[in-house]
């Protein structure tokens, strides 16, 4: 840490940079940062690039998916209705969900972020562009192969939410579901590792000055966003292993009549899919914070409480899974509680409906487009909510549970309270990426269609689930009153289409991306994205004094632009964006990033082709793809962790170090939060694990079913044994004389120890007897072995990667976040490993017969 | 807005005039959906208050006078009305919300009647049991005594289904491994539609039942013929539909009582003439529907587990449907 | 790193309110499940939610008020309020779920 301690110097002082710019120096930041020309440009890793490609993929699958939702009103506007087969239905409308979900929703808010948090924090680049830019490859080749599955007629048709036991070997022999399991799970991972970038993006590279209290509610929003996926998203991760184990395998998880439970998977899943419509939710109500101060010209009231009502979203949202099961016969004071969370949930939503109502009655609201579309979410949006309240009463919910109620309750919240504002942010962000600015009469024209399409579509569904109308359903008798209701249906969701249409036709005409001359500032909006914008950001990185410095920092943008603050080119001739502290923003240290790459796009094309050709057992082929991977990986972190070049001034006497370790690094708290989501993961697994105990605790074996206590006590010596290894090579490592022979082996030893362990462990199960076909419970304890690998194989590689690194001289005791890596990872796996022991081993001990 | 109070409009004189009481959630005719028709009624009427308020502030945040925009602009605005007013409103739905869950438990504690219902891909298997402690099975149309508590034992045999008959209660799933109790009463004699309300696969949306409440002495007549053996065939072509009915091994999978078929398969046809309705509520009962299920099932119903059969001539299809017709 | 590694630790502090209903949540739900299917003795469920309310209850009470820090820095001043808030919140929120307790029975 160095210079600048209060954070909040004066913009009348001198500024950090004088002019003028010695000459070079913009274009020696603009060649750094140029964008690779032609084909090559799938090559770059920049978030200004990335996050266009993310941004149209992403709405390509809302295109993709809305039709389908279009085919279904079609089929669905008579009653008798032949226009597709039932079994076409089935997969349609199990596609429409799942791409909406999977392939739109969550993709789309985490574009906007990568898109849009760079220019807002007042950083060059996310943290790790590369993987950025992985996630983004991998989504779209797995999203594309997942999707054209409908076209072959073998897309899942069990619904996006894949309750077993409809999806097990036995009621769904096809590939359908393995595509669902494999490819939703592929996709979720890539969700996670953009979660993991946003988290740190957010935390580590703000502008220096921009504290927790000064940062934009879109970046609090992204924070929140990513922290609900690192602990959401693993549960149904989870439940799609379990779920593919069981069809692949015969574990029976799931089968009841084995000592299975179907319920567990849907506790499982809503873990998830609950916190998942928040985790939709909560971007866009952010993009509304943001948009609503500019339109107004007033800065956002009650920022405080916004802030307080998102973190108490991102907490009351998981207390609301079994708000989906309140018909599945649990005791009614367990789904009292649930009750009581979900209107729990509710209070924050209010919050933040009154603060943007009090933002706009403190200015004067300019009816843009991009206002008319926050309007239209306040409205839809505030409908939604009430409905929602509704069915978070069991009583009513009981009824409307599974009607076209919910239908209309879902669309109300996901379509007004994600899509309209969507359409807001294209309309106001529009101009920062594009030459033009979308058009305000197309606009206003696509604003009334889709607003008015989506209350004659989906307003009716209340009155038509109410009277009796489940959903999932491919066809439905005449003479139930539901014929004139789903026509109005159906006609209301073609205007909503052709309203899509005309912004269609806008971003043909209009949309002119560019990353070097956009149309700029047109709004006289608040926050930093509206800077002078290039592929690197601002030209230089400004100081923070306040929520809008635009509005309150007098010449920012002039003094910016002209390279009047820190950073204002680049010091190591590498791309290069500011590391600050996590709360007070203060500069910690100069962080360089990688530019374009291939290997990054080989490993993403490689890994979405093991994924897929699994699912269509071509074994062996996948595992070359496997391997093709991992090799694409360690190609693509070959320049990762460069050694230090000394210190550099950023400007005003700000002398940053170019290298950190340990907690300082961005890299470490990359590390902590993905060791978050191992241990989301693995909660999960004790919870399916508890929980099938609860279920049928007669297939838990007494003293005697179990390995006898002194193979469990070699596994605990030989993972000791293992953490002694790490220990002995961290210290060596921090050892004035590197003995890089010795530091090698203790590694060695000390993950072959950690695998002698695991193996034990898996080989005294075995040897009892143990099959993991047999049971829930016999499932559950091989369960654990597959998740302790999965860990077990990632330490091999990076410790593989460590060693090679300490052999050739690039890993020593300054230059050491590989090792730091390796060791918080090793570290948690022993961890864990011992708390799998505890619970195989030592559980039954407890629970069962003597 | 205009297009929304049109739209309102439009929905709910259409909800009027169409015969809109074969399923509905606000059709009551038990204690149970009515609780909740009245809670549906009181969260409209409380969500319409609501919403106009929200929507006035907003009108007056875009178009109030200074006076009335400054009211709004401030954190206390935030705190009375996304916080106070959230907060006192929940706390009141949500205790009347569970004194209503509190109310749905409070049954007398030995119900009249105990039907178990087995959720088949795509039907509903009965089991009733009658005063002498006889079990029979019947199948999609369960036959109920007015004014008293049925406890319906929801099970499941393969996927997960849900059982719900909106005019007499909400609905509760049959999942495998599990036994769910439903208690359900009708006020009123007369029949209640139903479907499955959990996506089963298939042909889920051709899966519905009726509940027929009969009053209580010719429930009890139904009732205690249920042991009885179907009766034999008297016509020329019921006879020789029932020997075509043995003979081409329908009986397999169907259980006719008293005769040779005993099969469990598929839904028990000791009383199919007496139903309403064919294959779970999907067609309209009747010889010629029974003839056309026979041979050409998959296209009534798509997906159903019954295959064709279509080894039948048009006159034995007619015996076969006759014989059918006549099992009461 | 140092001071603001005060400012980070003190980042987990202002989340205790909502920490203190997740686990005040968890120990309601885990222990019906466990009462009503393992342990089978539905009257202790409502004294150990009731006693859990308490300890979450105390627990967030004790940081209702504002700390000794406020004032120090604009951020911490900042964290501290909205700690505050979300204080509040929990305390909602674990009051309705306490609701469910006194008005229905358990493992009904």
């Amino acid at each position: 840490m160095t210079a600048n301690d209060n954070g909040s110097p004066s913009p009348a002082e001198a500024l950090p940079n004088p002019l003028p710019r010695p000459a070079g120096e913009l274009t020696a930041l603009k060649q750094v940062w140029e964008v690779p020309k032609g084909w090559r440009i799938l090559s770059a890793v920049n978030n200004t690039v990335i996050g266009g490609f993310y941004i149209a993929t992403a709405f390509l699958f809302f295109l993709l998916a809305g039709i389908l939702g279009l085919l279904m009103r079609l089929q669905l506007a008579a009653p008798g209705n032949a226009f597709l087969s039932q079994e076409t239905y089935n997969q349609i409308f199990t596609m429409h969900g799942t791409v909406m979900m999977f392939l739109f929703a969550v993709p789309a808010v985490e574009a906007v972020g990568v898109l849009l948090l760079p220019q807002m924090l007042g950083a060059r680049d996310l943290p790790f562009p590369r993987l950025g830019a992985f996630a983004f490859w991998a989504y779209l080749v797995g999203g594309l192969v997942f999707f054209s599955t409908l076209f072959f007629g073998t897309a899942p048709s069990g619904g996006w939410f894949m309750y077993p036991p409809l999806t097990g070997t036995r009621y769904s022999p096809d590939i359908g579901v393995d595509w669902w399991l494999l490819g939703i799970g592929f996709i979720e991972i890539s969700a996670i590792a953009g979660a993991i970038e946003i988290i740190v993006g957010v935390l580590r590279t703000r502008a220096p000055g921009m504290t927790l209290a000064r940062m934009p509610i879109f970046a609090w929003t992204m924070l929140i966003f990513a922290f609900m996926v690192v602990f959401a998203f693993p549960a149904v991760i989870l439940a799609t292993i379990l779920l593919e184990l069981e069809r692949a395998f015969d574990w029976p998880f799931f089968i009841a009549a084995r000592g299975g439970d179907p319920l567990l998977w849907q506790h499982l899943f809503w873990f998830f899919g609950h916190p998942e419509v928040y985790i939709i939710f909560l971007p866009a109500a952010g993009m509304v914070s943001m948009i609503v101060p500019a339109m107004t010209g007033a800065s956002l009231v009650g920022y405080r409480l916004i802030v307080v009502a998102l973190i108490a979203v991102g907490f009351f949202s998981f207390g609301l899974w079994v708000h989906h099961m309140f018909t599945t016969g649990i005791p009614a004071r367990s789904l009292g509680f649930f009750s009581a969370a979900s209107m729990a949930v509710a209070v924050p939503s209010g919050i933040q409906v009154f603060a943007w109502i009090a933002t706009i009655a403190a200015g004067r609201l300019k009816l843009t487009v991009a206002a008319l579309f926050v309007i239209g979410f306040l409205v839809i949006f505030t409908l939604g909510g009430l409905t929602g309240v509704m069915v978070a009463l069991v009583p009513f919910d009981r009824q409307a549970h599974d009607t076209y109620f919910v239908v209309a309750h879902l669309h109300y919240v996901l379509f007004g309270g994600m899509v309209f504002p969507l359409f807001a942010a294209f309309y106001y962000w529009a101009p920062a990426f594009s030459r033009r600015a979308l058009s305000e009469r197309l606009g206003k024209w696509a604003f009334g269609l889709i607003f008015c399409g989506f209350n004659i579509a989906f307003l009716p569904m209340h009155v038509t689930g109410l009277i009796g109308m489940p959903r999932r359903v491919y066809t439905y008798p005449a003479g139930m009153g539901w014929d004139t209701l789903n026509l109005i249906s159906t006609l209301g969701a073609f205007m909503l289409a052709l309203g899509v249409l005309v912004f269609l036709i806008d971003l043909a005409r209009n949309l002119r991306p560019t990353s070097a001359e956009p149309a700029g500032d047109i709004w006289q909006a608040n926050t930093l994205e509206w800077l002078p914008n290039h592929t690197f950001a601002a030209r230089s990185i400004p100081i923070v004094t306040s929520r809008d410095p635009l509005w309150d920092q007098p010449n920012l943008a002039r003094d910016v632009e002209a390279g009047r603050y820190y950073l204002p080119g680049t010091m190591t001739g590498r791309r290069e964006t500011i590391v600050t502290s996590a709360v007070e923003a203060r500069p910690d240290y100069l962080l360089r990033l990688p530019g374009p790459g291939w290997a990054h796009v080989l490993a993403a094309v490689f890994t979405a082709g093991f994924f897929l050709l699994l699912t269509v057992k071509a074994v062996v082929i996948a595992l070359a793809c496997g391997v093709a991977a991992v090799v694409s990986m360690l190609v693509w972190m070959r320049e990762s962790d460069p050694p230090s070049v000394g210190t550099v001034d950023i400007g005003g006497g700000v002398q940053l170090p170019t290298y950190a370790s340990g907690p300082d690094s961005h890299s470490w708290w990359a590390m902590v939060v993905l060791m978050l989501v191992a241990a989301a993961l693995y909660l999960s697994y004790l919870f399916g694990y508890l929980y099938l105990w609860t279920v049928a605790p007669q297939q838990w074996p007494g003293r005697d079913g179990l390995p006898p206590a002194g193979w469990v006590w070699a596994s605990v010596l030989l993972m000791a044994g293992s953490a002694g290894g790490l220990f002995s090579a961290h210290r060596l490592l921090g050892a004035d004389r590197l003995r890089r022979g010795a530091v090698a082996l203790l590694v060695t030893a000390g993950i072959a120890a950690l695998l002698s362990a695991l193996g034990l462990d898996l080989w005294s199960h075995w040897r009892s007897g143990l099959r993991p076909q047999a049971s829930g419970y016999t499932a559950m304890v091989y369960a654990n072995a597959v998740l302790q690998a999965q860990l077990a194989a990632a330490i091999v590689v990076m410790a593989g990667f460590a060693i090679y690194r300490v052999l050739t001289g690039q890993l020593d005791r300054f230059r050491r976040v590989i090792f730091d890596n390796l060791a918080l990872l090793w570290g948690y796996t022993i961890g864990q490993s011992l708390l799998g022991l505890a619970l195989t081993h030592g559980f039954p001990r407890l629970v069962g017969a003597p | 807005m205009r297009s929304l109070t049109t739209l309102l409009g439009v929905a709910v004189s259409s909800v009027l005039a169409a015969c809109t009481d074969r399923q509905s959630v606000m059709a009551a005719h038990g204690p149970e959906a009515e609780r909740i028709a009245l809670l549906a009624i009181i969260v409209f009427g409380g969500a319409g208050v609501v919403m106009l308020v929200v929507m006035g502030a907003l009108w007056l945040a875009i178009r109030g006078s200074a006076g009335q925009r400054a009211a709004l602009a401030g954190d206390k605005a935030i705190r009375v009305g996304g916080i106070a007013f959230p907060v006192i409103t929940l706390t009141a739905l949500l205790g009347y919300g569970l004194w209503l869950m509190r109310e749905s438990l409070a049954v007398e504690a030995q119900p009249a009647l105990r039907i178990e219902v087995t959720g088949e891909q795509w039907w509903w298997r009965l089991g009733y049991r009658d005063r002498d402690g006889n079990t029979f099975a019947e199948a999609n149309e369960i036959r109920i005594p007015v004014g008293v508590e049925v406890e319906f034992q929801l099970r499941s045999a393969d996927v997960i289904h849900s059982f719900w008959v909106p005019s007499l209660g909400g609905k509760l799933d049959m999942i495998p491994g599990r036994t769910n109790r439903l208690r359900l009463k009708a006020e009123r004699a007369g029949v209640y539609r139903g479907q499955c309300a959990e996506y089963c696969g298939g042909p889920h949306a051709l899966m519905a039942l009726e509940i027929v409440a009969l009053p209580q002495a010719e429930f009890d007549t139904w009732l205690s013929a249920g042991q009885r053996a179907a009766p034999i065939a008297t016509g020329e072509a019921e006879r020789r539909g029932s020997e075509l009915f043995l003979s081409a091994g329908c009986g397999g999978c169907h259980a006719v009582r008293g005769t040779a078929s005993e099969g469990t398969i598929g839904p028990d046809l000791s009383r199919v003439g007496e139903r309403r309705f064919l294959a779970a509520g999907t067609i309209l009962a009747g010889r010629e529907n029974l003839a056309r299920f026979i041979s050409d099932g998959q296209s009534l119903k798509p997906g159903n587990l019954m295959p064709p059969f279509r080894i039948f001539t048009q006159a034995e299809l007619d015996a076969l449907a006759a014989y059918l017709a006549s099992l009461r | 790193m140092s001071a603001d590694a005060k400012a980070a630790r003190r980042s987990f502090g202002w989340l205790a309110g909502p920490a203190a209903w997740a686990a005040f949540f968890l120990v309601a739900y885990a222990s019906e499940s466990l009462i009503c299917t393992r342990l089978g003795e539905p009257g202790w469920h409502g004294a150990i939610v009731v006693a859990a309310a308490s300890v979450a209850v105390l627990l967030i009470a004790g940081r209702l008020r504002p700390r000794a820090g406020e004032g120090r820095s604009a951020t911490l001043g900042f964290q501290v309020r909205a700690g505050l808030g979300l204080a509040w919140l929990s305390l909602v929120a674990i009051g309705w779920t306490t609701l469910g307790v006194l008005i229905l029975p358990a493992c009904a």
